[in-house]
């Protein structure tokens, strides 16, 4: 790295750490103002729920339940993260459980105060107490730690299961978990997978010797971690095979019953379709959320808006604004997104926009030392004053030149940033609002070529295919054609002055 | 002790006695006709009522009021209702139009040094030209016509055989008919022109090419160039065809007093337009002295003009019988030039057009924002208001108005959305190419 980049890596990194605080639980962290529309439910769906839910009190008393939850597990892996232990999901799937009791029962039962537990977590949504991705992993999270509870409650021996698959397979299953379409092999010690892995089995198992506290270590982890330990044997459905390597173990006494009841709940686990989890959720918006709020600036309440912004069909699409969060905060750290911002914000303190920073002064100094005969020193200094079209122009050259140095550097290692991450990261860290959106995606057009409309493109052809027909007309009349053509388009192109490509003399930076 | 009092307070009444009787009672109205304008180049002569002039016995007998005084030429005494009805049909048009002004200034923009200022002296009919030291110049060293300005404060010097002293007084010179034969000395400068030395450059190719592909087309085929009559039928006609062409353009350049009307005149004191713009010098005149005709001083005053006239499109068109006065577009599309910044060219239209590009992007910002339930970015008379403050006598378009104007939206616009702002004001910056 240069040393130049490595002063604007340094810059970046400690206008971060400057920025970072240290972590204390806040609401708005979970509440949403970062997503116009829910994606989560449809707007029939929004109306069940409060028809279903009038009351005003009710709804805000369920969110701040939820606030409550997520409050105390922040609070209880805080103190333990102090003593190196780890934040779990299934721990604060835990906490969410002793709050609203919703393994008690079944996901069609009323279980929460006479309620259904995922009522609570739409009204949460649809009073934007927490966000799409946040409820979608809640939800996934719960459904999970549903099913271990479920497991629990198994009263299978595993002779009892590997026999009743002998006489109706996928029964046993079946009868467990509700569900269960998927064939499994009878006799487990058959599975490919298996046999590959059978002199490693106890020490693949050795980790569920004790189940996974969710305090020194993660379920998701050891179970993540033994997946990946695992040679599979190619062409094999892999569920399939973890199921038979699940049996296998507990078949071999390495694992005990209960333990085999909830490793093949987990296969069933919904949280490993989502690239988010509870913790990195946590981390992320925690560490990054609305942390670069202008100081000088206070923002409105969060609008919720039946609106058709402008750039909604290019940036927040319907379609897209959740996965495009979703996506961005899968692609970057917390630390990157907090970089990421800093460009941004950099540029626009440049060009003079930033609310907390008045420009105090604009020049190019040249500054000249005479080398000629010491007694006739003629050192002298041009000072030139910039415009703010030079100020703008300069910053979006240097916000191209932040980009690709920080690209290079070795925490963006293997990702591709482009202006739109940047823009997102600015959102996520509360330095723009969505309406500035419109205006901050500009700052690039400049660098990109524009692509000319259907119109455009046939205009242009149009007299293309004109012009060259002249060649055809014998002369003078080729002479007079070419006149006429040169004449109406000159016509056609009235008024369609680009100011961004017009030469200004006085302009130094362009 | 008591006695002392008494006397106290027997001296504290006189003193105050005649302040009480001399008080200027300025609650009087009158009936006068002045002129509107009506689309483009039309106008009517209206009844208006014009307020807070000078009672004399409960009623109103000349143009002096509270806040306005006018008097014909040198005079010192207000234009009375009985005199000359053309100078009577003058001043009415001017009070009226400049209480007009006050309104807008005090109520809309709420600038107090306008609210607080005291009674301003305007000049109709004057043909002095002015001197900063003598305050009237003499005619002999040359009379002023078709012409409205704002003269800033002064004073004789000491040794002066006339002691004057003045403050800021807004002057409209008579009209006058000049030939536009006298005035146009310009060759070329006509639309027609114009559009044939234009279209020169790429004419001029096209006929080149025409020529090169007869004689790319001559050698594919081998045949001889110089000596095909089709060859030698196209260099004739080319030859030919810029003779024609240069003849042509030789005739356009003449023809610039074509384009003008026949006369140029105005009446000065009878533009609306020209006396908003007078008054926005004297309303801006706290941090934009009138010493100086430079452009951005001459556009924020039409700027302010177009804003109480509200007649969106151009100003100071031509009045049948008026003005024939050359017209400013708000919304022309020109680009900036270096050359606009030339006080000679201080009456172009750049500066008005560059405001009113700033003020349309920010309206329609504002518009949607209002729509989505959001407080509006900015008062955009307010941001051009407040860029005075970041500017002086001396500034220029390029560096001192644009980051004026920057500067400005740090103290008026949504705090919260400044950035949107700011980036907004920069964008139409670059539109006009600067």
């Amino acid at each position: 790295m240069k040393r130049k980049n490595r002063w604007l890596a340094l810059f970046l990194v400690s206008s971060f750490l400057t920025t970072v605080n240290a972590r204390e639980f806040k609401a708005s962290y979970f509440s949403n103002d970062k997503q116009a529309r829910n994606t989560v439910m449809d707007k029939w769906g929004t109306n069940d729920i409060l028809d279903k839910y009038p009351d005003d009190s009710f709804r805000r008393n369920v969110v701040s339940r939820f606030y409550e939850a997520f409050s105390r597990w922040d609070e209880l892996t805080n103190s333990r993260s102090r003593r190196g232990k780890k934040r779990c999901d299934m721990d604060f799937a835990r906490v969410l459980d002793e709050q609203f009791h919703y393994t008690q029962y079944g996901e069609t039962a009323d279980s929460v105060d006479g309620h259904l537990f995922n009522d609570y977590l739409k009204i949460a949504r649809v009073e934007n107490g927490i966000d799409d991705i946040f409820y979608e992993i809640i939800l996934n999270t719960t459904h999970d730690y549903r099913l271990l509870a479920q497991a629990d409650r198994i009263q299978m021996s595993v002779d009892e299961i590997i026999l009743s698959k002998s006489r109706k397979p996928n029964k046993a299953w079946k009868v467990a978990f509700g569900k269960d379409d998927r064939g499994f092999d009878y006799n487990p010690s058959m599975n490919a997978t298996v046999e590959l892995n059978r002199l490693k089995l106890p020490k693949l198992y050795k980790r569920f010797d004790k189940w996974p506290d969710g305090i020194s270590t993660c379920l998701y982890d050891a179970y993540s971690q033994l997946i990946k330990d695992i040679k599979f044997a190619n062409g094999n459905n892999k569920l399939r095979d973890l199921m038979a390597m699940h049996e296998q173990a507990a078949l071999d006494n390495l694992i005990t019953e209960n333990v085999l009841h909830r490793l093949v709940a987990m296969t069933k686990f919904k949280s490993y379709s989502n690239p988010l989890f509870v913790r990195s959720y946590f981390d992320t918006i925690q560490k990054s959320k609305n942390i670069l709020v202008p100081d000088t600036v206070e923002r409105e309440e969060f609008l919720l808006p039946e609106l058709e912004l402008d750039f909604a069909s290019e940036f927040v699409d319907e379609e897209k604004t959740v996965t495009r969060r979703k996506a961005f905060l899968t692609k970057y750290t917390q630390t990157q997104i907090i970089m990421l911002s800093n460009i941004l914000r950099n540029m626009v303190r440049r060009m003079g926009a930033d609310p907390d920073y008045n420009l105090s002064s604009a020049q190019i100094v040249l500054s000249f030392t005479y080398e000629g005969n010491v007694s006739e020193r003629k050192n002298y200094v041009e000072t030139y004053d910039l415009s703010m079209q030079d100020q703008y122009s300069l910053a979006r050259n240097l916000l191209r030149k932040d980009l690709r140095v920080t690209n290079a550097m070795d925490i963006f290692k293997g990702v591709n940033i482009k202006y739109d991450d940047v823009i997102m990261a600015a959102l996520e860290t509360g330095y723009i609002d969505h309406n500035d959106i419109n205006q901050v995606l500009m700052y690039d057009d400049i660098f990109t070529t524009k692509e000319l409309t259907s119109w455009q493109k046939a205009k242009k052809y149009f007299f293309h295919v004109l012009k060259v027909s002249t060649l055809y007309i014998a002369p003078p009349w080729s002479i007079l054609g070419s006149i006429a053509i040169v004449v109406i388009e000159n016509q056609f192109n009235k008024n369609k002055n680009d100011g961004a490509r017009h030469e200004n003399e006085n302009a130094l930076i362009r | 002790m008591k006695t002392k009092m008494r006397l106290y307070a027997n001296i504290l009444a006189l003193g105050l006695l005649p302040s009480l009787s001399f008080a200027n009672d300025y609650s009087c109205d009158q009936e006068v006709k002045v002129l509107n304008r009506l689309g483009k180049s039309g106008y009517t002569i209206s009844d208006a009522k014009i307020e807070n002039l000078l009672c004399e016995n409960g009623v109103a007998t000349s143009f002096e009021g509270k806040n306005f005084k006018i008097v014909a030429g040198k005079n010192k005494e207000a234009i009375k209702f009985t005199d000359d009805a053309d100078l009577v049909k003058k001043a009415s048009n001017v009070y009226f139009h400049l209480e007009k002004s006050k309104r807008f200034w005090t109520n809309t923009i709420k600038s107090e040094y306008v609210a607080n200022m005291k009674q301003l002296v305007i000049r109709v009919e004057i043909n002095n030209l002015y001197s900063r030291y003598a305050h009237f110049m003499d005619t002999k060293n040359g009379e002023s016509y078709n012409n409205a300005w704002t003269i800033a404060p002064g004073k004789t010097p000491r040794r002066a055989r006339v002691q004057d002293e003045w403050g800021y007084e807004v002057w409209f010179a008579p009209p006058k008919k000049i030939p536009t034969s006298e005035l146009i000395n310009t060759v070329g400068n006509n639309p027609v022109s114009q559009m044939l030395r234009g279209l020169q450059g790429t004419i001029n190719g096209e006929i080149t090419d025409d020529m090169e592909r007869e004689v790319i087309r001559r050698t594919i085929q081998d045949k001889p160039i110089l000596t095909s009559s089709s060859f030698q039928d196209m260099f004739t006609t080319n030859v030919s065809f810029h003779i024609f062409y240069a003849i042509v353009l030789g005739i356009a350049d003449k023809t610039d007093s074509w384009f003008y009307e026949d006369y140029f005149f105005i009446d000065s004191a009878m533009v609306p337009d020209i006396i908003y713009h007078e008054y926005g010098h004297v309303a801006l005149s706290e941090k934009l002295p009138t010493r100086f005709f430079t452009p951005v001083i001459e556009g924020m005053a039409d700027y302010f003009a177009t804003r109480i006239s509200d007649r969106p499109g151009t100003m100071f068109n031509k009045l049948g019988g008026i003005s024939t006065n050359r017209p400013k577009n708000q919304f022309n599309n020109d680009m900036y030039d270096p050359l606009y910044e030339n006080r000679d060219l201080s009456d172009r239209d750049f500066t008005i057009s560059l405001l009113w590009r700033v003020r349309l992007d920010l309206e329609a910002e504002n518009n949607k924002r209002v729509a989505l339930g959001l407080k509006p970015l900015v008062d955009i008379d307010q941001l051009v208001y407040k860029s005075r403050e970041y500017l002086d006598q001396y500034s220029d378009i390029n560096l001192g108005l644009t980051r004026a104007m920057i500067q400005a939206c740090r103290r008026v616009c949504e705090r919260s959305s400044y950035i949107s702002a700011a980036t907004i004001i920069q964008r139409a910056l670059e539109k006009k190419g600067l």
